[in-house]
């Protein structure tokens, strides 16, 4: 598709550099306003929200990455918002909110907010703002009840007004209101949101002012054609093939058994299918994924590796198609939960296409990550006031090795930018004590390269709650390619305060497997602890140097015993220097043994 | 100030005599909230995160003969013990044995000849040879080159 010549002329580098990097300037003052003007910490604190702009068909123009699960998502909303109350009743000041996870959503959580902007009476584009909001109601805090219907996740939003000519739909504000636990958030997060809107609606409307809304019109067209071509370039270095990936979620919750995605992209010169065909069935819990969220998954995974540097819009979406099959848990209908589809159902779907990539281009591919964003919702009741409290957090895990270095430390799955709840904001705003978030030794997959490290969460509760956490990689760690090894698996606990390990998910001392998916009760003094895990490694691990193997054990990422176990690095704990006899014994053992780790060297290389 | 709930504050003019002036600090607040961001709102409470008062008037005691003024972050009753030690230092390509001075124990009046390093607490100075340095009545350095 090429729209640029509709009407015959081109603009000049110079206009279409300005327009460009103006649909992006906007987007930046939205995201600015809106965190600034927040009220609820998700928000001005942990940065789960998204802002965007849209040109008048409704495609993405531009957009701020806070969080790219977000980000395909939106114009799913948004065209639904207009397509029930149709194009020609939009009015100036006109705002829809939709968090209908079948209807262009994705989990109740996340309001999309969207605006038409008009110029001298035409529609220029939309604006949309999405955020998560804390609590919007069911059965759960941050309607993490794990149930096995919708219902039980919040109050659901088809398409709504919630501003009419600018002023609030009173009666619509009242009916959320009274149907969170946070009240005291709505308003303000609200307002914030407005706030938002309007600052790209003077934007929009200042650039159609200055330039003219036929030349906007232009430059919004060739910024997405710019995209494509960008992205068509990319996928030609990309072998034509049909290449396959397989990854599982943990659970759903409600059974114990895994649930598989499965991927196949067949690349075909300038254009990519993306099929799930392969994929489990709707599951009863709440991990299953509308179309708009796997959309949204699908097109930040593979942006990774397709012009990662063009403008993110709507012109990047042009080449990939996608197939869902019509009864998948990622295409999930009423009334599947999905309250878990934006963390742990996207990362898995992108592991299986980094998998899959790894095999197709692997001098440039990464080993999947921690996959998850371990995404928890406690609710604590203060021991003094009796008031009860929300908070989430989210303790982030290791990105996989790649065959230039090793995989970044602690960083957040590529579905969100989102930052951890800062200690400080939160033993401030919640009766908890924030004990330790540091690196976990040997979480990472050991690789030539290995995965970055996973991290340690310990938080003490000094009142009784109840915390749910998205969680999945608990019964194995994350997978390593070409030759590299899976990593430690994650694994959710309770410290009592007299000392007992009760294992919340994943795997305890006795070996038995614990399903992270179920809420827990705490009493006050227990301690949270969630270990994540690390990335997966890259290369055999048996190649990688042994000084940076020594480095490594200096730093406290691996232990001795992994530097030996794992590869074949024998260090004297006293001297901390390498024993070299002993390891060249070891990894001639594991070269002897492993017929396989030449050939993975001259893969690797 | 910022409205309570929120996490980032903007900065709002307040009148003299703020404590029969808390209305028009209210309306500045909101006028404040307006402008930056595009929206305000009576409905949220504002509050005061941290107050500042600019002052304006004439300093006594100022006079670069006045030996009383101390500087401040001086060590009471440490007037003698100056010099912490020595250590070579290259100036010019050459390494010369220089006299390390504690900045905070230092009094108005004191001369240091050059070459010299005078220590602060979070940065020092560097007195080339042949350069030299006079404490002045606020305690600052007047290096003469």
């Amino acid at each position: 598709m090429n729209t640029s010549h509709e009407n015959g002329k081109r603009l000049d580098p110079v206009t279409f550099e300005v327009l460009r990097s103006s649909f992006e300037y906007v987007c930046g003052r939205m995201s600015t306003v809106l965190q600034k003007a927040a009220f609820s910490p998700i928000i001005y604190d942990m940065v789960d929200f998204s802002n965007a702009i849209y040109n008048e068909r409704l495609e993405l123009l531009g957009q701020t990455a806070n969080c790219p699960v977000h980000i395909a998502a939106m114009h799913f909303s948004a065209q639904a918002s207009v397509k029930h109350f149709g194009f020609e009743s939009l009015r100036p000041g006109d705002i829809f909110v939709l968090n209908d996870p079948y209807d262009g959503g994705t989990h109740l959580n996340d309001m999309t907010f969207t605006m038409p902007v008009f110029f001298e009476g035409d529609i220029l584009g939309f604006a949309v703002s999405r955020g998560h909001w804390t609590d919007v109601g069911g059965g759960a805090a941050g309607g993490q009840a794990f149930g096995t219907h919708i219902a039980g996740e919040g109050l659901r939003l088809p398409p709504l007004r919630m501003y009419e000519n600018y002023r609030v739909n009173d009666d619509l504000l009242r009916i959320i209101v009274a149907n969170t636990r946070t009240p005291q958030y709505i308003k303000g997060d609200l307002q914030a949101h407005l706030a938002a809107l309007r600052i790209a609606e003077a934007e929009l409307q200042r650039i159609a002012g200055r330039y003219g809304i036929e030349t906007v019109r232009q430059g919004m067209r060739e910024v997405l054609d710019y995209t494509e071509r960008l992205t068509r370039n990319a996928i030609r270095e990309i072998p034509n093939g049909t290449y396959h990936a397989v990854d599982y979620a943990d659970t759903d919750g409600i059974s114990d058994e895994p649930v598989r995605v499965e991927v196949t992209l067949k690349v075909d010169d300038d254009r990519i299918v993306v099929d799930f065909e392969g994929s489990d069935r709707p599951v009863a819990g709440g991990i299953n994924s509308p179309m708009a969220n796997t959309y949204s998954a699908v097109y930040y995974s593979l942006k990774f590796f397709l012009s990662p540097d063009a403008p993110a819009n709507a012109g990047s979406f042009r080449p990939i198609e996608i197939r869902l099959p019509e009864h998948s848990w990622l295409n999930a209908k009423w009334p599947s939960p999905t309250i878990g589809c934006t963390t742990l159902t996207s990362s898995k779907i992108t592991a299986a296409i980094w998998k899959a990539l790894s095999d197709a281009i692997p001098d440039r591919a990464v080993a999947p990550t921690f996959a998850e964003c371990n995404w928890f919702v406690c609710s604590v009741k203060d021991p003094r006031s009796g008031e009860n409290f929300v908070f989430s957090d989210l303790p982030a895990g290791g990105w996989g090795g790649t065959p230039r270095h090793d995989g970044m430390n602690v960083t957040q799955d590529p579905l969100g930018n989102c930052a951890n709840l800062s200690a400080e904001v939160a033993e401030l705003l919640f009766p908890i004590r924030y004990e330790a978030f540091d690196l976990r030794a040997d979480s990472a997959g050991a690789g030539r390269n290995r995965g970055g490290l996973g991290s340690r969460l310990a938080i003490t509760m000094l009142g009784s709650s109840e915390v749910s956490i998205e969680t999945s990689r608990t019964r194995t760690g994350t997978p390593g390619v070409a030759g590299g090894a899976d990593s430690a698996a994650q694994r959710v606990a309770r410290h009592t305060a007299d000392g007992k390990l009760d294992v919340i998910g994943g795997i305890s001392p006795d070996g038995e497997w614990h399903n992270p998916l179920r809420g827990k009760r705490l009493e006050a003094g227990d301690r949270f602890e969630v270990l994540t895990t690390g990335g997966g490694g890259w290369g055999d691990p048996m190649l990688r140097e042994p000084a940076r193997v020594v480095e490594d054990f200096l730093d406290g990422y691996v232990t001795l015993a992994s530097a030996r176990d794992d590869y074949g690095v024998v260090i004297d704990s006293s001297s901390g220097s390498i024993d070299r006899e002993a390891t060249e014994r070891a990894r001639a053992k594991h070269r002897h043994a492993s017929g396989k780790a030449e050939a993975l060297a001259a893969a690797g290389r | 100030m910022r409205y309570v709930g929120q996490s980032y504050e903007v900065l709002t003019p307040i009148p003299d005599r703020i404590g029969t002036a808390l209305d028009e600090v209210r309306a500045n607040f909101h006028r404040a909230h307006l402008r930056e961001y595009g929206v305000a709102s009576e409905e949220f409470e504002p509050a005061f995160v941290s107050l500042g008062v600019t002052a304006l008037g004439v300093v006594a005691g100022h006079g670069a003969g006045d030996m009383q003024a101390v500087p401040a972050g001086a060590r009471k009753g440490d007037t003698g013990n100056v010099i912490k030690g020595e250590r070579e230092v290259i100036f010019d390509g050459k390494a010369i044995r220089t006299a390390l001075y504690d900045a905070a124990a230092l009094r108005p009046g004191r001369k240091i000849e050059g070459p010299a390093i005078i220590e602060h607490e979070h940065s020092c100075t560097a007195l080339a040879p042949a350069s030299s340095a006079m404490v002045d009545a606020e305690g600052n350095l007047s290096i003469t080159v």
